[in-house]
């Protein structure tokens, strides 16, 4: 249930943020497309949770509690047809601000992934931290490989954004 | 609409799709092209051809304005906009290699926000070799914009029939078609597009209203007073806008 609800939120918040604009063949064709993010998210969370053999729950209802923990990158998926609907800053220009603000997201869900490990893998301190490590780890790995491969390469992304730095 | 013995098209060549860096699929954004006033638009992610090939799949209704694949080539030392493509472009060589194999499969070729800085146009032979360089282009930064204008005028000194371009390269913000290229073709077909385009038979459209072209095609344009952006339902669309937030927010909430 929370891995389709996590997807109703790409669905609909995405493409209001590209085009503020709504349709259910909108939101259907992204739906298929954006199901790719849930997917990487249900295969961190099954590693994630394969590593704590001892868990009091079952493993499919560890993982749709993984997803609880989506809330801060749901949250912050909300927040993104503001950014396109508001001009933020003489630049005008909102791809900065999405690129900036994913970091509140990416912090907080760190505590949120902690508290899982401990409440719900019932691991060690110690042992959600290495998790939360663990987790960081795949999602800026999965991160950095889809926006190299969106980019066309590492060397055309790198050298467009020095450009772009040089020309500020 | 009819301009003499020409039809204009309003067209965005540059646009990104998903599965890529955009974050509308191809039947998206032909849906959005209509509400943005477009006859045609090119699929062009960075040096990928997946959601090209998507374009294929879709319905070629007459009323339904064009979608035509392509790819941005992206190179360090330029990005290249090819359309009409079959078959995706590797960003290997220079520029005029790279221009040579689009013109091999029929494609069109056009200079990307062509900066200062892409030493890939700095080469008289590599700018002379593309079809058309985007002057118009919604950058933010207006040392960018100048550059682009400069561009484009050493292009028409090298080869004065170089089609100017305006295209919104559309990522995943409200732009689709906030600069534009309006096209002079013989048949409202994507080969009629491209022959037009390669005849640089074009006027392109910034988001200042700025046009630059062959000053009898710009006035052309002017007369025939093409329709822009075309939102006849505005306010329905921002209450299934609100309304949708709106019950998202509240089931995060519950």
């Amino acid at each position: 249930m929370r891995p389709a609800l996590v997807l109703l939120v790409l669905a609909v918040s995405l493409p209001i943020t590209a085009v503020h604009n709504i349709t259910l063949g909108l939101v259907l064709r992204s739906a298929v497309i954006f199901s790719a993010i849930v997917l990487l998210q249900l295969g961190i969370g099954a590693i994630v949770i394969a590593t704590a053999p001892g868990r009091r729950v079952s493993f499919a209802r560890a993982l749709d509690l993984w997803f609880a923990g989506h809330l801060p990158y749901n949250l912050w998926t909300l927040f993104l047809p503001f950014v396109t609907a508001v001009p933020f800053g003489p630049a005008d220009s909102p791809h900065e601000l999405m690129g900036i603000s994913i970091i509140a997201p990416f912090v907080w869900t760190a505590f949120v992934v902690a508290a899982f490990c401990r409440v719900v893998l019932d691991v060690t301190p110690g042992g959600a931290r290495r998790r939360v490590a663990l987790h960081m780890a795949m999602v800026l790995v999965a991160g950095f490989a889809l926006a190299i491969w969106a980019a066309g390469g590492a060397a055309a992304l790198s050298s467009y954004l020095l450009r772009r730095v040089n020309g500020l | 609409m009819q301009s003499g013995e020409f039809l204009i098209l309003s067209g965005d060549f540059h646009v990104h799709a998903a599965p890529g860096d955009g974050s509308l699929t191809p039947a998206a954004l032909r849906d959005e092209a209509v509400r943005a006033g477009l006859d045609v638009i090119a699929v062009t992610n960075h040096n990928q051809f997946v959601a090209a090939r998507l374009v294929s799949s879709l319905s070629g209704e007459a009323d339904e304005p064009l979608v035509i694949p392509g790819e941005e080539v992206t190179h360090p030392d330029y990005h290249l906009i090819a359309v009409g493509l079959e078959h995706p472009v590797k960003a290997d060589g220079a520029v005029i290699d790279v221009v040579a194999k689009i013109h091999e499969q029929g494609g069109v070729a056009i200079a990307a926000h062509p900066m200062h800085a892409f030493a890939g146009y700095d080469d008289d032979a590599a700018l002379a070799a593309v079809d058309g360089t985007e002057v118009a282009h919604p950058e933010r930064l207006e040392k960018f914009r100048r550059e682009y204008v400069k561009t484009f005028e050493r292009a028409r000194r090298l080869k004065p029939h170089i089609a100017p371009i305006g295209s919104s390269d559309f990522h995943n913000t409200p732009a689709l078609g906030q600069c534009r290229t309006f096209v002079f073709v013989r048949e409202r077909s994507a080969a009629g597009v491209l022959e037009a385009l390669r005849a640089g038979r074009t006027v392109a459209l910034d988001d200042h209203g700025n046009m630059y072209g062959d000053p009898s095609l710009v006035e052309r344009v002017r007369a025939a007073q093409p329709a822009g952006r075309t939102d006849a339902n505005a306010p329905w669309r921002r209450l299934a806008v609100l309304l949708s937030w709106c019950g998202l927010a509240g089931v995060l909430v519950l």
